[in-house]
């Protein structure tokens, strides 16, 4: 493993100041550029650099990075590192084995954190077989295992780990969702990630209103948001929503956005989910993340970087 | 521990009957008062959103055990009696104890098929073995040792090639088993001789030792991914299981001898081991 970096004793008060303002980017897997007419993500950045000014990698160390996340990091263009594999709040799930294999990812990647659903990974141990979503439980006690494996994971890397509020359909704990991941924050002292569209499916499944329980995130935590287009589902009568990426966003998923963006005086980056669908397609929802942030903070940190143009390269 | 309720829930996800049992107030002892009552304030519609998850994982099991699986077959159809294992205590103590599932499922199909099942288990416990850690010789990477009964392994060769090149579309149809292969898996060991055609259960952890005349093998797979099969002895194989964790050559070189291997030739045998790349160093523990 790398040696534990500076990232790892101060405050993050003081460690979000050294984080890099990303911007706004992409989202990638193992093989999902590779499907004729979905999307590539280097052709976007060179069709309209402010789309994607960083790539986010999902990895499974199984699996290891396919060619256009190495294209990518080998153009030295910024990345982070989005995991797909590991519930955090399971210590053996930081095993010697999967370390090693993501040290071998990071190196390739050089990613300015780690991120990814603080969730049920996979089912049993670590296995091709066993992959699959679930969200935390929902508890106090639930909160303090998730925080000790976010805490142990920034120890090993020496990088930030952003953990995200994941999607389902089965909620269970006594807590609200905000509230358990900030009770996460707080004991992990970490930066959040906030997925806009997992929030609003949340909300939905749980019939709070959309901004209910807003009030818990510690906004100053968050670092990164995901905005995503999900499609409402029905089975047996129960509506629900799937967490597909496709283009089209819920009109949730934009009012929670445009809530949090110009609140989020830390955030550095914002995601659009939108792998495996045409480029053309994506672009309204480009367009649309780049407006809401026009007026926020990280805005203003994407002028002075000249990250904040919704044009195409000249 | 909230982690097991997590894996109750992955349980109902994925065991629709399992899920209306919860529902109705069954018994989870695993569960404390507060854990059960937060499971029981999810609308029970909630788990059944992903209608395709247990096929899902019955799919990605067969791929790796189709024989076994297709020696369930009665009348013509295996997949409805392989797919009775998602229902099965083995699925739910997996589950609930951090398994994996093929391994599961892969002793689960011994007991009902019989010792063939354990080839193609050994198979998916080679295509996941890495170097273990700690001091001394191991058993490499990618490989497993296997004792079959007495015309074992001609009897797998024939169900799979009833099963053609693509096995897992062969099962979702009817499989028309030729008697001789179904004989073949169930009569050639002495343990068999009670009726396996009701699927009955065999001594697993003692199968192997009641064969006339065992066939000992080791499981190879290469870093594609592709298995092959490479003769044994039961000393070698003696020596080989040994070797599952790291163990000092001298431990080692006692199994051969006491498989009846004089020390020269134990010692002979464990270089030949360790030059063919079959035993390794371990690896460093992690610091």
């Amino acid at each position: 493993m790398s040696s534990p970096g500076e990232a790892s004793s101060a405050p993050f008060s003081e460690r979000v100041r050294a984080l890099p303002t990303l911007g706004v980017g992409l989202s990638t897997e193992y093989g999902a550029a590779d499907a004729p007419g979905t999307l590539d993500p280097a052709a976007l950045r060179a069709a309209w650099p402010s789309f994607a000014s960083f790539l986010e990698v999902g990895v499974e160390t199984a699996k290891g990075l396919d060619r256009t996340a190495r294209a990518w990091a080998g153009r030295g263009w910024p990345c982070t590192y989005h995991f797909l594999d590991v519930n955090l709040d399971e210590p053996e799930d930081l095993d010697p084995d999967w370390l090693e294999e993501l040290d071998a990812c990071r190196a390739v990647l050089r990613p300015a954190w780690l991120c990814g659903d603080a969730g049920l990974w996979h089912l049993g141990a670590r296995d091709r077989n066993h992959m699959l979503l679930l969200p935390p439980v929902l508890t106090d006690e639930s909160a303090t295992a998730l925080a000790g494996g976010v805490r142990r994971l920034r120890q090993l890397t020496g990088l930030e780990v952003l953990p995200e509020n994941p999607p389902g359909t089965v909620f269970v704990g006594d807590l609200h969702l905000c509230d358990f991941f900030a009770r996460v924050a707080e004991r992990a002292d970490t930066g959040l990630l906030v997925d806009v569209a997992h929030l609003a499916i949340y909300q939905r499944m749980m019939g709070h209103e959309l901004f209910d329980g807003l009030e818990h995130l510690p906004l100053d935590r968050v670092v990164e948001v995901h905005v995503a287009g999900g499609t409402e589902r029905e089975s047996h009568g129960l509506r629900w929503v799937e967490d597909a990426h496709g283009p089209e966003v819920l009109e949730d998923t934009w009012r929670l956005f445009a809530h949090l963006a110009p609140r989020a005086e830390n955030l550095r980056a914002v995601v659009f989910e939108c792998e495996r669908n045409p480029l053309e397609a994506t672009l309204p929802g480009f367009r649309r993340i780049h407006g809401i942030l026009r007026h926020s903070p990280l805005g203003r940190r994407m002028a002075a970087a000249g990250l904040a143009r919704p044009e195409p390269s000249a | 521990m909230s982690q097991a309720l997590q894996r109750v829930i992955v349980r109902m996800m994925v065991d629709p009957a399992f899920a209306a049992e919860v529902h109705a107030g069954r018994a989870l002892p695993e569960l404390s008062g507060a854990e059960r009552a937060h499971l029981d304030q999810v609308d029970p519609r909630a788990f059944g959103t992903d209608p395709y998850r247990r096929s899902r994982l019955l799919q990605a099991c067969i791929e790796e055990l189709p024989v076994a699986v297709a020696l369930l077959t009665d009348g013509g159809r295996a997949l409805p009696r392989a797919d009775a294992f998602f229902s099965s205590p083995a699925f739910h103590a997996c589950v609930q104890e951090r398994g994996v599932l093929v391994f599961a499922m892969g002793a689960w199909l011994e007991e009902r098929v019989g010792p063939l099942a354990r080839l193609e288990l050994a198979v998916a416990r080679a295509r996941r073995r890495r170097t273990p850690r700690g001091e001394g010789l191991c058993l490499g990477p990618g490989r497993w040792p296997l004792v079959l009964p007495e015309g074992g392994l001609a009897a797998w060769q024939a169900v799979r090639q009833v099963l053609g090149p693509r096995p897992v579309e062969a099962l979702v149809g009817h499989v028309d088993m030729p008697e001789s292969c179904v004989l073949a898996t169930h009569d050639t060991s002495p343990a068999a001789t009670h009726d396996t055609s009701t699927a009955a259960t065999h001594d697993t952890s003692t199968a192997a030792t009641h064969d006339t005349s065992p066939e000992h093998l080791m499981v190879r797979v290469d870093g594609s991914g592709s298995a092959g099969l490479e003769g044994s002895s039961e000393g070698i194989d003696l020596v080989l299981r040994a070797a599952l964790e790291p163990r000092p050559p001298a431990a080692l070189r006692a199994c051969l001898e006491e498989a009846g291997a004089t020390a020269p030739l134990a010692r002979e045998l464990l270089d030949e081991l360790v030059a063919d790349g079959v035993l390794v160093e371990a690896r460093p523990r992690a610091t």
